[in-house]
């Protein structure tokens, strides 16, 4: 009797691995092609790649198109990050201290609204809006659109932070004679740190691989990595697309690495115990 | 008395500066594309400042527009039917594991989260294009003679968002299931609970919270989705929210696109209201 009852489990456990396996192919299937095409040798991709190379890692640094847009990405990405930062932080220590209540429960979900509306919405609005006041075209309008974008996400990150964070080593900076500013910088900031990494790491890569929004506001100026993907896609798949991408995924790769190196890996998301 | 007001919203203060600049950059504009898809609109993208339900109106009554609003609407179903089970067996197997498998898993989550969504639409339309990896391994097996259709279909887009939303979901029910205490579990297979009505009785409406707000977010997505019905899509299969930007950049209709806008959101906003309501009754049940 047991035994069967074993078995049965044993026969869930297979399909339930089955069932995540296939899960990670969907989920990890686009960027491994990616990769394995950047080396083809064929300027026609078609499956299975071969001719092996690695030309076309040297042929797009050729092109000061795509290094223009790589570098205008990393600014705008930048920008955002800062932006997210200094807006997002502040927030989520105000409404992480006191007992939840209307007011404070109404804010933390107004600042996760841009997460629900449309990216075309945002672009649009801010399309018309920047015309009018001079700045559509400028890293700081697509900054600005980017900025909606991570600064929830910030917020969300450094909320479940706080909300860990022992209130008591607040008063008792406090009793000590620090004010509040002095509190802030010294006594929260170090506690809160590895939240803060995860909350730059999140900002800064959710606006370089933004690009609805940047396809809305960016001039030939200061067009985005994935806008200019975006628009050669359209027409074309070809390895020289792939290898500028694998400089994109592998910017990622690593950092991820550094993260999991300095603060865990598992410290990133959206709260829970992490 | 004023004082004393000041006093208790005081610590509301940090609030300001994203307050401020949400007002500006992002309920501002909003609000002026409310403005603008009440306007009446003129050849060669002018319009004429007067309040019009006209828009709308073209909208609600042309049978194209209503086709496209319900293909988006299906789009998000079926994106959101795919997405609560598979991103579920990944959350799960997130919180079961422990040590080198959990990082692996965890690592597998967020690649293609911080990958460029543009990125990965790109991986996605060399896997499903004719001279792509399945066709062409399918050919080599004998199972199919000529290339099947798999890019430019509906099943395509499908495919494309669960990607693109599927990370976010097993994040936001990973962090609802490692609040489960798992000595419920633990109970449950001490009094001879099988596996899988633990799963039933225990897991599943322990994390529903979690799994609505995921599938909610889900949905919006897709059902708002442009990158992913335009690359891996045909016309036939564009969202409302390609079409209102097909009028604004290309027809330069400001008035009917930003109408179009308008009735996106207030789609989204019914779904959230609905989720709302959902939310209150299940936290009003279990107290």
């Amino acid at each position: 009797m047991t035994e069967i009852t074993k078995e049965r489990i044993n026969w869930n456990a297979v399909m339930f691995n089955i069932a995540v396996v296939i899960v990670l192919i969907l989920l990890l299937a686009p960027i491994v092609i990616v990769i394995l095409s950047s080396f083809s040798g064929k300027t026609h991709l078609s499956w299975p790649f071969t001719d092996l190379t690695f030309r076309w890692y040297i042929e797009v640094l050729k092109r000061s198109l795509w290094v223009k847009a790589f570098v205008n990405s990393l600014i705008i990405a930048s920008l955002a990050t800062v932006i997210s930062l200094a807006i997002a932080t502040p927030a989520a220590f105000a409404l992480s201290r006191r007992r939840k209540n209307k007011i404070s429960g109404a804010l933390g979900s107004f600042i996760s609204w841009p997460l629900m509306v449309p990216p075309v919405m945002i672009g649009i609005g801010l399309l018309m809006f920047l015309s009018v006041i001079g700045l559509r075209g400028s890293y700081f309008a697509i900054a600005i659109g980017h900025t909606l974008w991570a600064a929830p996400l910030v917020f969300i990150t450094m909320n479940a932070v706080f909300e860990r964070f022992n209130p008591i080593y607040i008063s008792a900076a406090g009793d000590l004679g620090a004010n509040a500013f002095q509190t802030f910088l010294k006594v929260t900031i170090p506690i809160v740190r590895s939240g803060m990494i995860s909350a730059v790491f999140l900002g800064f890569v959710i606006s370089t691989q933004e690009f609805i929004i940047a396809l809305f506001l960016y001039a030939p100026k200061t067009i985005t990595l994935p806008v200019e993907i975006y628009t050669a896609i359209k027409y074309e798949i070809s390895p020289g697309i792939s290898a500028i991408s694998v400089y994109m995924i592998g910017i990622v790769a690593a950092g991820l690495i550094v993260i999991d190196r300095v603060i865990g890996i598992e410290n990133i998301g959206f709260g829970g115990k992490g | 008395m004023l004082d004393n007001v000041g006093k208790r919203y005081k610590y509301l203060l940090p609030v300001i500066p994203v307050l401020v600049f949400f007002l500006i950059f992002f309920i501002y504009p909003l609000v002026e594309m409310v403005r603008i898809s009440f306007c009446r609109s003129l050849p060669y993208g002018q319009m004429e400042r007067i309040f019009t339900l006209e828009n709308y109106v073209r909208f609600l009554t042309d049978i194209f527009y209503l086709k496209v609003l319900w293909r988006s609407f299906l789009l998000g179903i079926a994106v959101t039917c795919v997405t609560i089970p598979l991103g579920f067996v990944l959350a799960y197997a997130l919180w079961t594991s422990k040590g080198l498998k959990r990082k692996f898993l965890y690592f597998c989550v967020l690649f293609p989260l911080f990958t460029n969504l543009v990125i990965r639409l790109y991986g996605w339309r060399i896997i499903l294009s004719p001279t792509g990896p399945v066709n062409v391994t399918l050919q080599k097996l004998g199972l199919i003679a000529s290339p099947l259709k798999l890019i430019f279909t509906f099943p395509a887009v499908v495919l494309g968002l669960f990607s693109e939303c599927a990370p976010y979901y097993v994040l936001i029910l990973f962090s609802v299931l490692t609040l489960i205490n798992e000595r419920y579990i633990d109970a449950a297979i001490d009094l001879g609970a099988s596996r899988i009505r633990v799963f039933f009785e225990i897991i599943w409406p322990l994390s529903l919270s979690g799994v609505i707000s995921g599938a909610v977010l889900t949905f919006i997505w897709s059902f708002g989705a442009y990158a992913t019905p335009m690359i891996l899509g045909k016309p036939i299969h564009w969202t409302a929210a390609i079409h209102a930007e097909r009028q604004i950049l290309s027809i330069r209709d400001w008035p009917f696109g930003t109408s179009i806008g308008i009735i996106l959101l207030v789609f989204v906003v019914l779904v959230l209201f609905i989720q709302g309501r959902i939310t209150k009754k299940t936290q009003t049940q279990r107290s």
